[in-house]
């Protein structure tokens, strides 16, 4: 995402230097054995990732990618030196599908047994973690202005208030937008029946009559420099922009408010799998495992402020998350629509398209 | 006896062109008939194409939603391109008649060097509310509020002189270059004015270097999309982004390359078009430098026969 450009930057550089140094203590050193991850970029922090390096005498090689689409392309187009990947849960379907992942030994996997099971259900496709383990379930929400807006209702109704025209954004992604709209109709974030959509798509016209723009990029600028009061979006994505990332975030507290709108919203997982073609699968296995020690996922939690998923690590997890676990397990997790998507399609050309 | 052949008469040229023929083969042609090919196939539901010739994708396009696009596009490239043109002109001929050519020259491409959405960024930090030039302005007391710099047309139109202005500032520059600038001197002493002597002079003789430049500009426009998504409104939306919501959003590959192909053809069209024109020129001036012969001043006949042999 291009909010990210400088700091992906920084981060090549400094994976780069890394890259150098081991290759240099390799060459001193016994030759290590690897593990290559495919990840989304900031979800993992680099402590845990040195950590595990270390416990395992291993050499991680962490490639990040920053959409599902991206990453599928990868594997699909025959990428086959990774070990254990991050597929968003729609993907993590086409993948089982696409007999592309390994089914779990779970005698490898003891610390699985941890996680919130009303997590894992949110899988209708692998409840029982066979194919995947779930790394996170988050939302996308929205974060006011407290400033520029003192009053206001926890509701996506607030895309309708004609007072806040221009100043407010919505994501530039149909999923999430139709999502709300459906939510906020009282129906599934995931419906396919055309009364519904028709319902859906009424709203999300009256909302783009007060929005600035569709956007998943700039949003976060316009919202910190003020410009935007009201925008729909991912909170970390914001508190990148707003503050340091999410550390101090706290400090902002009474400047921004984040959250998921009472009627629900879409959500989505984040699952960890291995490849059926991974060259290294003990070492995936040990990963996946040690991701979901308490301590570690804690640790992960903290980092990223998502509700921690796993139900021995939530008691040493130290920082409010930046929603309620109740609000994201309201939430719909999206499913992979196949060939009725499009009819989001159509509702998405009809509105965001200039229609 | 036969007598023995020359080394230097042999003909080299297919050798020496195989690389770039190859290369064009393989990185330009290829994926161009890909892209025709499957703008005549049914879409795949996952993204990519099934093996199912269909009109799908052109019956997509006769919309009047695409036709209100299409139009958008089409003025904001207009006026953009005209702007850049207008902008690269006196800035080439500068430069040429300049003699720190190589300095200027380097200065223009100065911000090549930089990756393009960064600049792009880098000019949101000047429009932004609390911007550059707002700041200024409000630091000099000259406005109270911020002005709305960012998210209006006028901005995107201006970024997008600013991104193309050196694509067309180095194909001008390079006729301009070669032109001889004693003739502005002798339309002069014929007594043309000094904006005659532009007008009729120098223009017909850069004309190359401004059509390519109007091409290099114009072309890419019709299939910009970034900045307008990073400046613009909900409103803003052209072919471009069009083409990259039917690949990402709508996983409708076959309508995405029915766009780009249709925007070849007008490209095509129009490069046509100017070629067929210019031929037609050059006949006439040809024509016309058997009349004069005995007349004309020499000058001028030469800058004719410079802009027919183009």
């Amino acid at each position: 995402m291009i909010p990210f450009v400088k700091e992906d930057a920084m981060k090549k550089k400094l994976w780069g230097f890394l890259f150098a140094a081991m290759t240099a203590a390799l060459a001193w050193s016994a030759p290590k054995t690897e593990l290559y991850i495919y990840n989304w970029s900031y979800y993992v922090p680099a402590d845990v990732l040195a950590q595990f390096e270390k416990e395992n005498n291993v050499t991680i090689q962490y490639k990040e990618f920053s959409s599902n689409e991206e990453m599928y392309a990868t594997i699909k187009g025959g990428s086959n030196k990774y070990d254990v990947v991050f597929p968003g849960n729609d993907y993590a379907t086409l993948m089982v599908r696409e007999n592309m992942l390994e089914k779990l030994d779970k005698s490898k996997l003891p610390n699985i047994a941890n996680i919130d099971p009303a997590i894992s259900a949110k899988k209708i496709s692998d409840p029982n973690n066979d194919y995947t383990v779930p790394y996170f379930l988050g939302a996308a929400g929205i974060m006011v202005n407290k400033e520029k807006v003192p009053n206001f209702e926890k509701s996506w109704a607030i895309f309708s208030r004609p007072d806040l025209k221009g100043k407010m954004t919505l994501l530039d992604d149909p999923r999430e937008v139709i999502g709300a709209a459906l939510k906020y109709n009282g129906f599934s974030a995931n419906s396919t029946n055309p009364a519904e959509l028709a319902k859906a798509k009424a709203s999300i016209v009256d909302w783009k009559k007060n929005i600035l723009n569709f956007d998943s990029d700039t949003f976060g600028r316009g919202f910190a420099t003020g410009d935007l009061w009201v925008v729909h979006c991912f909170a970390e994505n914001v508190w990148l922009e707003v503050s340091e990332g999410q550390a101090d975030n706290e400090k902002y507290a009474d400047k921004y408010v984040f959250f998921i709108p009472k009627e629900g919203n879409a959500s989505y997982m984040d699952t960890m799998a291995i490849l059926k073609t991974a060259p290294h699968k003990e070492m995936a296995y040990k990963f996946i495992n040690f991701i979901h020690d308490p301590k570690i996922n804690a640790k992960i939690a903290d980092f990223t402020r998502v509700p921690c998923v796993n139900l021995k690590a939530r008691p040493l997890v130290t920082r409010k998350p930046n929603y309620a676990l109740a609000d994201v397990l309201a939430c719909d997790l999206k499913v992979d629509l196949g060939d009725k998507r499009d009819l989001y399609s159509q509702i998405w050309k009809d509105t965001r398209g200039g229609e | 006896m036969k007598k023995p052949r020359l080394h230097r008469e042999r003909n080299y040229g297919t050798i020496y062109a195989l690389p770039i023929a190859l290369w064009f083969t393989v990185f330009f042609l290829v994926p161009l008939l890909v892209i025709i090919v499957f703008s005549f196939l049914k879409a795949d539901v996952d993204g990519g194409v099934m093996p199912l010739v269909s009109l799908d994708a052109y019956r997509n396009l006769l919309r009047p939603r695409i036709f209100r696009i299409f139009f958008n596009t089409i003025w904001v490239s207009v006026v953009s391109t005209l702007i850049t043109i207008l902008m690269a002109l006196p800035c080439a001929y500068f430069m040429a008649k300049s003699k720190a050519k190589t300095f200027l020259l380097i200065l223009v491409i100065i911000p090549f060097w930089t990756n393009f959405i960064i600049r792009v960024f880098a000019w949101k930090t000047i429009l932004e509310s609390n911007g550059v030039i707002n700041s200024l302005l409000i630091g000099f007391g000259a406005i109270a509020n911020p002005l709305p710099l960012e998210h209006n047309w006028i901005a995107v139109i201006i970024i997008n002189v600013y991104t193309y202005l050196t694509y067309a500032i180095l194909p001008l520059f390079s006729t301009i270059e070669k032109f001889d600038f004693t003739l502005l001197e002798a339309a002069r002493d014929l007594g043309a004015s000094k904006i005659q002597s532009i007008v009729r002079v120098l223009l017909p003789n850069v004309k190359a270097g401004i059509v390519t430049a109007i091409f290099f500009t114009f072309i890419p426009l019709l299939g910009s999309f970034v900045v307008q998504q990073l400046i613009g409104t909900k409103d803003m939306y052209m072919l471009g982004n069009e083409i990259n919501d039917n690949i990402y959003k709508y996983f409708d590959w076959p309508t995405a390359y029915a766009i780009a192909v249709v925007l070849m053809l007008l490209a095509n069209v129009g490069l046509l078009f100017v070629m067929k024109n210019d031929r037609k020129q050059a006949k006439a001036a040809s024509a016309r430098r058997v009349d004069d012969v005995d007349d004309g001043p020499r000058a001028p006949r030469q800058a004719i026969s410079v802009a027919g042999g183009r």
